[in-house]
């Protein structure tokens, strides 16, 4: 079998899951851009933050179905955020993927003991299996 | 039997005597060497081992009092161990401190410890003042001196190689001149071991200095790559995910031009990123820090996943990367560091492939399974096969770097990573014909 070019179907995709809503914290604004740019495409409805604080804000505000975390950022850690998130009983089911490139052993278990739901590393992984992932919660 | 006359007699058992005494003395010789020696062997300052020597030396051979002192900072000599005798208690007490803590300066006149050191020659007094002068009062020596039962010390200097490291000495109850050969005998030779066993604390000292210092600039080595790494990696990957999303229509149509820069940036972006990578391993592999998550995985799913990330790089050289699994195989593996050997594994295979294809298959063999990826490229000649796996190795040396690219880092990274995940790797390679490169995984 010849690995096809897999360009995603902007119709059909995604249909099902049609305007979820996912929050993306994460400090570098291209990052974020890839990702909006394609999960609002397939439908979705999509908040960012580019810092903690404002993360928090915002998932308390809007309870996203998704929450794709970044680790390493300014003010709030992304560690931090978790633990808010998995405190407060109306944020406290949102599932997390942390999204990091700090992909050691220590970071994987502190936050998979925090109550992530998927440790994706940066380097690792393209935005499609990103998206795909981001997806697969949503059901 | 023939009678012995007694003159004969007499003779025969002065001979024997003398013998005898002989006997014994040897006898005492060994067995002090062999206490020097053993001590020697388990201490690891040099506290322990001048205290250790000096004791065993003064209470062998019947010394009223030792004591041991070596150079420091090449200023000084520092009293480091003494015997418990009546001298040395007055002496600690007229000091007003601990005696093994007290130091002389070099550039003292007239005290017999600076002089051997200076002189490198043994000394003989019988006037303690020669030995304490600096450290305590002219008057308070003086009745040290009338009450002490000391007749005569002496100083031998101990000397390794050119070097003179310090002093030791030794104090009598009589007069040095009524010293036995033998017992100077034996002061010479346990001088000379002395000079050893100092220098061989001063080496493993050294080394363990040494050993400390470069233990602290490997760990910043690591933490240093492994910070710039990741450093490197966030934009990188913004970049990728940027000219992905590009790529594949999310930002508008691209033309087939625009398409072929885009592709070339995207597949060069990926290389730049799997080199980090493999810096990242690398450091963790020395500083043994990796770390296995061992899962159940899909190898299909793992592979596909893997392949799709380097596909560009084989349609850039038309070509064919063929995937062929055979069954729905679970391994145990961590899923992280099997796409890495994948990737590695295949981007290897078309980085040395001019024409054909690559193919990857799997297959159970067993309690494990086995991975092949294959290619048709130019093979790999017998007596480089082991080379690959070592460290910065590539056939043709850096030559063949500098124009195939990569660090060479990329094999001893899989190896490293395959076998503490419980697996093998191996190849098979024939001249002009390709080579295929097999591992093995536990199967779940």
């Amino acid at each position: 079998m010849m690995l096809k070019n897999s360009l995603p179907n902007l119709f059909f995709l995604g249909y099902d899951k049609l305007m979820a809503k996912i929050l993306i914290i994460e400090d570098d604004s291209l990052i974020v851009k890839v990702f909006s740019t394609r999960l609002e495409s397939d439908g979705h409805e999509v908040f960012t933050a580019e810092d903690g604080n404002v993360g928090l804000i915002l998932a308390k505000k809007e309870i996203p179905d998704v929450l794709l975390l970044d680790l390493m950022m300014p003010k709030v850690s992304g560690l931090e955020v978790l633990e808010q998130l998995k405190k407060d009983p109306r944020t406290q089911k949102i599932p997390v993927l942390v999204y990091s490139n700090l992909g050691r052993e220590k970071e994987i278990s502190q936050t998979k003991a925090l109550g992530a739901s998927e440790f994706i590393t940066k380097a690792d992984s393209t935005p499609q299996q990103v998206v795909e992932k981001i997806e697969s919660y949503l059901k | 039997m023939a009678l012995v006359k007694t003159s004969e007699y007499q003779r025969i058992t002065k001979e024997l005597y003398k013998k005898n005494l002989e006997l014994v003395n040897a006898n005492k010789v060994l067995t002090l060497l062999q206490q020097l020696y053993r001590i020697m062997m388990v201490v690891s300052t040099m506290e322990e081992l001048t205290q250790g020597f000096i004791n065993v030396i003064t209470s062998t051979l019947k010394f009223r009092s030792g004591m041991v002192a070596i150079e420091k900072a090449g200023r000084q000599l520092r009293i480091i161990a003494v015997t418990q005798s009546e001298i040395n208690n007055t002496a600690s007490k007229l000091i007003g401190s601990s005696l093994s803590q007290a130091t002389i300066p070099l550039h003292e006149k007239n005290n017999i410890l600076v002089e051997t050191f200076q002189t490198g020659k043994k000394r003989t007094t019988h006037d303690i003042l020669e030995i304490w002068k600096p450290l305590v009062s002219q008057e308070k020596l003086k009745e040290v001196a009338e009450k002490t039962d000391i007749q005569s010390t002496l100083v031998y200097p101990i000397i390794f190689g050119e070097e003179t490291l310090g002093i030791f000495s030794v104090s009598l109850g009589r007069d040095a001149q009524d010293m036995t050969r033998f017992e100077k005998r034996v002061l010479r030779r346990v001088a000379t071991l002395f000079g050893i066993a100092i220098d061989r604390i001063k080496i493993s000292q050294n080394l363990r200095k040494t050993n400390k210092r470069l233990k602290q600039v490997s760990a910043l080595k690591d933490e240093f790559v492994s910070l710039t790494s990741h450093e490197l990696r966030t934009p990188l990957t913004a970049i990728g995910g940027s000219l992905s999303t590009v790529l594949e229509g999310y930002a508008g149509k691209v033309g087939d031009k625009t398409r072929e820069f885009l592709e070339g940036a995207y597949s060069e972006n990926t290389r730049l990123l799997r080199l980090v990578n493999n810096f990242l391993n690398i450091s963790r592999i020395e500083a043994r820090r990796l770390k296995f998550n061992m899962v159940p995985l899909n190898l299909n799913k793992v592979a596909t996943a893997a392949l799709e990330t380097i596909k560009t790089q084989a349609e850039e050289k038309k070509l064919k990367l063929i995937f062929e699994p055979q069954e729905n195989l679970i391994v145990q593996a961590d899923e992280d560091k099997l796409r890495e050997i994948i990737i590695n594994l295949c981007a290897n295979a078309i980085k040395f492939t001019e024409a054909g294809q690559v193919t990857f298959t799997a297959w159970r063999q067993g309690e494990m399974v086995i991975v092949a990826v294959e290619d048709t490229g130019r093979g790999i000649m017998p007596q480089d096969q082991q080379k690959l796996f070592r460290k910065f190795e590539q056939v043709d040396g850096i030559k063949a770097s500098k124009k195939k690219g990569g660090t060479g880092l990329g094999l001893y990274i899989c190896k490293n990573l395959i076998e503490g995940m419980g697996g093998e790797i191996w190849l098979n390679s024939e001249h002009n014909k390709g080579s295929t490169f097999y591992f093995t995984l536990p199967l779940k």
